[in-house]
């Protein structure tokens, strides 16, 4: 290939880029997907968790005892961060009743002689009831109340032991043989903004950029495109341009959003470049293999819109990909975000290295490889216009 | 209508416009309806195995005695757990967490067996991924359940060495105990907890989405005079448009509702009649907003845009995974800006909960509210914008 046509590939190439890039600037139904959209969702989708924590469920106490050691029990758990003890009931039907017209999301019932057999250590139960149908509540009412009993008992028991002479220590060890200490590698507050919002950001990039280059291929088709795609060149251009954009889109998460909502980051910068870079190709080939497909502009929006959330519950995040059936896995693998989600988890809120995520990596670049063969060997692309 | 041609003008007439639309367009709407399909088909088998189990974790046994061999076993028992890995480094066992290969790891320590013969205490380190909530929080819970077994196993042992007979230990002193009881969807089935959220909220997508593009063609294409022409009026005009996606999304609606409860076979504890009043309701307040995006949004692109923005992240309002209580007071309002959140509060009452009818009325009504107080809105501005592009046209 002589020297003047090598420059003319390069030449049509950026020229495609730059082309691109102006079209997506110049349309706005495609910008408000690509960039409007992302930056809209980068403020929406915190916002509901923006609190992290469920606080202050509301919940009520069955009294049966009405001794100075329930009522304890009951400030007890009124004091812990998770509950809040809105009424204090005299039998345990209402309790349920409060629960099914969803006036409190919890409850405790403590029984009759609950405070003499506490007091001669007596096999003693209370019954806490959790929600199952708000798991948030569940997990907040059974953590609060077990919380409360367990000061309480070991409260009492620490006096019992007193009693028999034993030294405050030994009394605490005897209690509790063993000491279960649970700390977390990432998220360490629990938070559920931090859990769901840096999965579903990766989503949000590939399925925004995904329905743009579809909406501005499908328009190239139906009037004209602004440079011929028979040229390689400038379908690799276009390609370029697309990952472009993830690529800025990508860093905009990473570097502003979790930066103001403040999430957990671990990731040395070059690593992260590297999966981003990795990520925002995969995502652009796929997208423009996709988008050659497509036959008018709107055409993606009508047909793709229900696959967001399989794409979101196939990724792994929010339901364990070894719980999910081998041939939907193999089926997620298609999807850049699967990989693309774990691999940004692993590395930016868990600290992994570059290395570590080279499977996730692997999948990524397989499926850029089959996407930029779609690209280079279809032939079927929008006309240019004339 | 004796002034009018019977053939050409009406709501039949209309009907059978739109049927003729349907046709020439039977392609979009098969590939719209499978992947839809496709889709809640998906979804329903992901989550199949319906509680979390087996989730891998590793063990770091710095004491390799009996006794420490016993609670790593307890662990593998467990339904929440599998100890896949016994490693010798935490450096090691750290790696494989950063990785998700496992999602969490337990060090014992080196004098475990040593500790509890003599009745010291002994400390059990666990370090979990709190990054995946939902799995750390299941681990953490069996972690505790366990630990507390092998410890009163070990203080037990402990009281029977200084002397005490067994029942003596037995009766000596019985800590205070809270029996946990889960109301509602007591085994924690993701399957009946979140596919029967996630399927109407794929469903109002679809809804939605059509009755914008339906809707928007007639402007974009400049066929709206005549629309409005074959119908006679905008009332018979607009219902003729939109019965057909009325009637296939219900089907669709009613096709899930089977498959939950009749086929899946899950229990409902409340009135179902009530419920697929709902889920219809649901589909008629999604088309009357479709109908308002259409006709207000000036280029149908844009209508698209703003309904996929309102209907594709709707689920994470819908106070179903975490509570409307503890959003900001902002994003609480906005969520009655959604039918969905109406339609899975009352699903919940219904289904999971169990609540009187008269307690799921409030949901009835807000989706009433969306049908009926747009509409006039919706229909005016349909009317005008048709007449408009008859004067121009």
């Amino acid at each position: 290939m002589s020297e003047q046509s090598v420059k003319s590939l390069w030449y049509r190439f950026f020229f495609a880029y730059w082309q691109t890039l102006l079209s997506v600037l110049k349309d706005k139904n495609v910008l408000l997907l690509v960039i409007i959209g992302p930056i809209v969702y980068s403020i929406y989708y915190p916002f509901p968790y923006s609190s992290e924590l469920v606080r202050d469920i509301p919940v009520a106490v069955v009294d049966l005892d009405r001794s100075s050691l329930s009522r304890k029990l009951i400030r007890l758990a009124d004091a812990s961060p998770d509950l809040e003890v809105i009424r204090v009931l005299n039998d345990p039907e209402s309790l349920h009743q409060a629960m099914r017209e969803g006036t409190v999301e919890g409850g405790m019932i403590i029984p009759r002689e609950f405070s003499r057999k506490a007091k001669i250590g007596k096999e003693n139960k209370v019954i806490v009831l959790g929600n199952g149908s708000y798991f948030m509540f569940d997990r907040g009412d059974l953590l609060g109340f077990s919380g409360a009993v367990q000061t309480l008992s070991a409260e009492l028991e620490l006096s019992h032991k007193r009693m028999t002479s034993l030294s405050k220590v030994q009394a605490a060890e005897q209690g509790e043989p063993i000491r279960l200490e649970l700390r977390a590698a990432s998220n360490p507050t629990g938070g559920y903004s931090t859990y769901i919002v840096p999965a579903v950001a990766i989503i949000v990039i590939q399925q925004t950029l995904l329905l743009g280059v579809c909406m501005l291929l499908g328009g190239w088709r139906e009037s004209g495109a602004p440079f011929d795609l028979s040229s390689l060149s400038h379908r690799l251009g276009l390609t370029l341009a697309a990952a472009s954009i993830c690529c800025v889109n990508t860093l905009y998460y990473i570097g502003i959003v979790y930066w103001r909502e403040d999430y957990p980051h671990f990731a040395d910068l070059p690593d992260l470049l590297g999966v981003t870079a990795i990520y925002s190709m995969c995502a652009a080939a796929w997208s423009v293999a996709i988008a050659s497909f497509v036959k008018y502009k709107v055409q993606a929006v009508i047909h793709l819109i229900p696959t967001s959330i399989p794409v979101i519950f196939m990724a792994g995040f929010a339901w364990p990909i070894e719980s999910i059936a081998k041939p939907l896995v193999a089926l997620s693998m298609l999807i850049p975000s699967s990989s693309g989600v774990q691999a940004f988890l692993n590395v930016d809120q868990m600290g992994a290295s570059f290395t570590q995520v080279m499977p996730e990596l692997m999948v990524m670049l397989l499926l850029f490889a089959a996407a930029i063969t779609c690209i280079i060997l279809r032939k079927n692309w929008p006309k240019k216009a004339v | 209508m004796s002034d009018t041609p019977s053939q050409d003008t009406g709501f039949t007439a209309a009907l059978k416009r739109e049927f003729l639309l349907y046709r020439a367009r039977a392609a979009d709407i098969l590939i719209s309806l499978s992947v839809l399909a496709i889709s809640m088909v998906v979804v329903s088998s992901l989550f199949s195995a319906g509680t979390l189990r087996d989730m891998p974790i590793a063990v770091i046994d710095q004491d390799n005695s009996s006794l420490s061999r016993t609670y790593i076993r307890m662990l593998d028992a467990s339904p929440e757990m599998e100890v896949v890995d016994s490693l010798v480094s935490p450096l090691e066992a750290r790696e494989l967490l950063e990785q998700a290969s496992i999602y969490a790891f337990v060090v014992v320590p080196k004098d475990f067996r040593k500790d509890l013969k003599a009745g010291r205490q002994t400390t059990v380190v666990a370090w979990h991924s709190g990054q995946f909530l939902t799995v750390s929080g299941n681990i953490m819970k069996s972690l505790t359940a366990v630990t507390a077994t092998m410890s009163a196993g070990a203080n037990m042992t402990a009281l029977e060495m200084q002397g005490e007979s067994r029942f003596a230990a037995d009766v000596n002193f019985m800590p205070i105990q809270a029996e946990l009881r889960t109301l509602f969807n007591p085994f924690h089935n993701y399957q009946y907890f979140l596919v029967a959220g996630l399927l109407p909220a794929m469903l109002q997508v679809f809804v939605m989405i059509w009755t914008v593009y339906l809707v928007g063609l007639e402007f974009q294409n400049g066929t709206a005079g005549k629309w409005q022409a074959t119908a006679g009026n905008v009332v018979n005009a607009v219902m003729a448009k939109v019965l057909p996606i009325f009637v296939l999304s219900s089907v669709i609606g009613l096709l899930c509702l089977i498959w939950l409860f009749a086929i899946a076979a899950w229990p409902i504890a409340g009135s179902l009649p009530l419920l697929i009043v709902a889920w219809i309701l649901m589909i008629a307040a999604y088309i009357v907003l479709g109908l308002v995006f259409a006709c207000f949004a000036p280029k149908l692109a844009t209508a698209l845009s703003v309904a996929v923005f309102f209907t594709a992240p709707a689920f994470a309002y819908a106070g179903v995974t975490f509570p409307q209580q503890a959003m900001p007071l902002l994003a609480q309002f906005w969520t009655y800006i959604l039918p969905i959140k109406s339609l899975l509060k009352l699903q919940i009452e219904q289904v999971e909960i169990g609540a009187s009818l008269a307690n799921s009325m409030p949901e009835i009504f807000i989706l009433l509210a969306f049908i009926v107080l747009p509409l006039p809105l919706a229909l005016y501005k349909i009317s005008a914008r048709s007449r408009a592009l008859q004067a121009s046209a």
